[in-house]
């Protein structure tokens, strides 16, 4: 076992953070190293047993939550933070903000303030991130990237990636200088001969800026919506919650379809009603939304006019189907409240 | 009755209906008794009118309407030309023009007979004016250097009831053109040799680019642009020719890339308003997206055919929904088949090997020949690929020696014309707006714009500049009712 001397010099350089869960025999996860740096902090509060611990065989006891914050509550000009995360054994690890992350404004849009995130994630391991929006301000210039490497094509994901218009309050609608948000996962296969190869599963890269020649200004480019988010679900703990997602999807109504009212209306199921009163408010919120089977991952794509109204959709979603709550408990869902 | 009533009369006489004395003033039962009488007498030659005769179908109406309109407005001879007024016309006829003897009577008279009215015979009226009966031959005016040729013929065929067409076929048959009229022609050919010129110094300016961007290639396969050799330059053109042509059977014409979507979530106000607006704003968005998305799978594939395998990876990994996957694949298969069917046996390595001299060119497109066979072996048998059509296309642009920046501004105007054809059939505007739209300035500039812009761009960087776009594709599958494939 190798020794980490006490007094050795720190390692640790500005806005790096890393989080490793570990587990300890035989399913208690523990975490092994939390670590961050100005201007990164993160916060574990104690872990909590899931509401389902016993009905799967092998899962872990605990349930690990980690706040990403940042001091000032957002990322200033110039900031670069840079967090690593291993998630390994059988390990669970729901990842939170306290808040949307707000990106200031720059006096020099060529200064790029960036965050970066690499995830590993172990075989039956599981990552819940969930989110609040980021919230680019006016004159900003900010690159983010979500790298998740799962080991074997093997482990659960479900993370969210959104983003807002800006202060709306203030006017502020799309008036970034850039801002650009790359997730992508990729399978980790260590060959016999001990070396790795990386496939690229899955990336969905978000570019924001002035280029594109389309003679618009960014928030024409948005058609009136001023929240986009992507939810990336892959893994058999998520099956049920992507089975959800793709059941809804097909379940929507007929754009330009019509009801002519010569079907008798069947009695509703509780399910359908809910289904009902759920798509009434997307309709009243604006809310779009599409969800497709892309190589294994469910990816679901949606838009809306307000937060507010993205943030209920995506929690009644979870809500619903309940396997998110049952496997990670009611924290998990703390940023969509 | 009286039998005259049914009796013949003339169908040429035009008999309006009198007016009935009935309404004018009651009449008398005197007079109708003397009516009746003389009626039954049979002694008064009477015409009988139908009621019907004036009645026609509104179509008949009309034709009636416009052919008395066309009919007043002809009915005056006109002059030829301002210049040739019939004062001095006269000391103008004996000057005829060689060549136009050649309007024989029978000819005319072929074209003519088969129509006789009124319009007609006012145009063998003028004809017969320039006709001499001695010789068989009209004489035309003659024609000044002033007067185009174009409108010249127009207002012989005009006068003359021919089709313009045909009479200038006859004429070109004959040599009819003065050394006058050949000076447009030659300008035309001065100006397209200038821009054929223009176009071979574009070609060689672009490939010092490429090469600039690409140290690895400096000894390279592109170095066939920067030699002036016509016959590569005329193969480059032949195969960007064949690749343009919509005749290529990729399929492109089932995709609209999400038009359908976009058009279906913005329903125009009063359901007859014009969709143009919405359609050009999404043109922009769309051409944009696919060069964010696209463009540098294109150069890549073009660049590193040795790539092709992981570039059709990422690219599959980075399409986000079922619906824009579909739409490439296909294509990209389609890109596939015609390669193996039909342009695999004109571009074998063997062939380009006798064919040219510069063996470093033929090294590097040999080695995208045998990139695009062994992908093409492995398509069968794996299932991680997929055949996307961007990164193929820059596969097979390079083969067939089509320089990089063509292959690259063929690949966003392809897609300009699939989406542009596909508003045609979903009745947004119709084909000659559709062309104006392609055609335009505007069009052109965007798209180079975009191959500038992307030109270093690496695959890593592509993403999504339009994210509703990803919606309107995504959505498309829950459309009610669907004419295109995306």
């Amino acid at each position: 076992m190798s020794f980490v001397s006490p007094f050795s010099k720190s390692s640790s350089k500005p806005g790096h953070g890393s989080i490793v869960l570990k587990l300890l025999p035989p399913d208690t996860p523990v975490l092994s190293t939390l670590s961050y740096q100005y201007p990164l902090k993160l916060v574990a509060p104690d872990p909590l047993p899931p509401p389902e611990h016993k009905s799967e065989a092998g899962a872990p006891r605990l349930v690990h939550t980690v706040f990403l914050l940042t001091y000032g509550g957002g990322i200033v000009s110039g900031d670069s933070i840079n967090l690593s995360v291993c998630l390994e054994g059988r390990s669970r690890l729901v990842l939170l903000t306290q808040g949307s992350t707000k990106i200031f404004k720059t006096a020099d849009p060529t200064v790029l303030s960036s965050q970066h995130m690499t995830v590993t994630i172990a075989p039956h391991a599981a990552l819940v991130y969930l989110p609040d929006p980021v919230q680019p301000f006016a004159q900003t210039a900010f690159s983010q990237a979500q790298i998740y490497n799962l080991v074997s094509a093997q482990g659960s994901l479900c993370v969210c990636d959104w983003v807002t218009s800006g202060r709306s309050a203030r006017g502020e609608n799309w008036d970034v200088y850039d801002y650009k948000s790359r997730n992508e996962v990729w399978t980790v296969n260590t060959g016999a001969d001990g070396s790795t190869r990386r496939r690229l599963l899955l990336r969905d890269n978000l570019i924001l800026d002035k280029n594109g020649h389309t003679g618009m200004l960014l928030s024409e480019r948005m058609d009136g919506y001023s929240v986009f988010g992507t939810l990336i679900l892959y893994g058999p703990l998520f099956s049920a919650l992507s089975g959800h997602f793709l059941g809804e999807f097909e379940a929507l109504p007929r754009i330009g379809g019509r009801n002519w009212g010569d079907s008798v209306q069947p009695e509703l199921t509780p399910k359908e009603q809910r289904r009902q009163t759920r798509q009434e408010r997307e309709k009243t919120d604006g809310l779009i939304w599409s969800a497709a089977n892309v190589r294994g991952f469910v990816l679901v794509k949606f838009a809306s006019r307000e937060v507010e109204g993205s943030r209920n959709w995506l929690r009644d979603m979870l809500r619903e189907e309940g396997s998110v709550l049952a496997l990670f408990g009611e924290r998990a869902l703390l940023c969509l409240k | 009755m009286s039998p005259n009533v049914l009796s013949a009369r003339d169908t040429n006489v035009q008999v309006k209906p009198a007016a009935s004395p009935e309404k004018e003033k009651p009449k008398t039962l005197e007079y109708h008794r003397k009516a009746l009488e003389s009626r039954l007498k049979g002694d008064e030659q009477q015409q009988y009118v139908s009621p019907s005769d004036e009645i026609m179908s509104p179509a008949t109406q009309k034709l009636k309407a416009f052919r008395n309109k066309h009919g007043m407005k002809k009915s005056k001879p006109q002059t030829l030309f301002k210049k040739t007024s019939s004062k001095n016309f006269e000391s103008a006829k004996g000057a005829a023009i060689p060549g136009l003897e050649l309007l024989e009577w029978s000819w005319l008279h072929r074209s003519l007979g088969y129509d006789y009215d009124r319009d007609d015979l006012v145009a063998v009226r003028i004809l017969q004016y320039h006709y001499s009966d001695d010789d068989n031959q009209i004489n035309l005016p003659p024609r000044t250097s002033s007067v185009p040729l174009e409108r010249y013929l127009v207002e012989i065929a005009r006068q003359a009831r021919t089709p313009i067409r045909q009479l200038r076929v006859f004429c070109n048959n004959q040599d009819f053109m003065s050394a006058d009229d050949q000076q447009p022609l030659k300008d035309e050919i001065a100006d397209l040799e200038r821009r054929l010129h223009d176009a071979k110094a574009r070609l060689n300016r672009s490939s010092p680019i490429a090469q600039a961007t690409l140290p690895q290639h400096d000894a390279g396969p592109l170095a066939y642009l920067s030699s002036s050799n016509s016959a590569n330059s005329i193969t480059a053109l032949h195969a960007l020719l064949l690749l343009a042509d919509s005749a290529l059977p990729l399929g492109s014409f089932a995709f609209s890339s999400g038009l359908e979507s976009y058009l279906a979530h913005h329903r125009p106000s009063p359901p007859s308003a014009s969709q143009l607006p919405s359609f050009r704003t999404f043109l922009r968005l769309s051409l944009s997206t696919f060069a964010s998305t696209s463009l540098p799978y294109v150069l890549a594939g073009y660049r590193n055919p040795d790539d092709i395998e992981t570039l059709d990876n990422d690219f599959d990994a980075s399409t986000p929904c079922t619906v824009a996957r579909r739409a490439s694949v296909a294509q990209g298969r389609a890109l596939l088949t015609v390669w193996d069917r039909s342009f695999k046996m004109q571009y074998s390595p063997s062939a380009a090997t006798a064919g040219s001299d510069d063996a470093v060119e033929n090294a590097g497109r040999n080695t995208a020949i045998d990139a695009l066979a062994a992908f093409s072996a492995s398509l069968r048998t794996s299932n991680d690929l997929n055949a996307h059509l961007a990164p193929l296309w820059g596969l097979v642009t390079r083969i067939l020696t089509v320089p990089l920046h063509d292959a690259a501004y063929l690949f966003l105007f392809s897609h300009a014309r699939t989406v542009v054809s596909a508003a045609v059939r979903a009745s947004v505007m119709g084909p000659y707006q559709a062309q104006t739209v392609l055609a335009s300035e505007e069009l052109q500039s965007r798209i180079r714009g975009l191959v500038d812009e992307g030109w270093d761009k690496e695959v890593e960087d592509a993403g999504q500049s339009v994210p509703v776009m990803d919606l309107w594709v995504g959505r498309h599958e829950k459309l009610y009712s669907r004419i295109f494939n995306s």
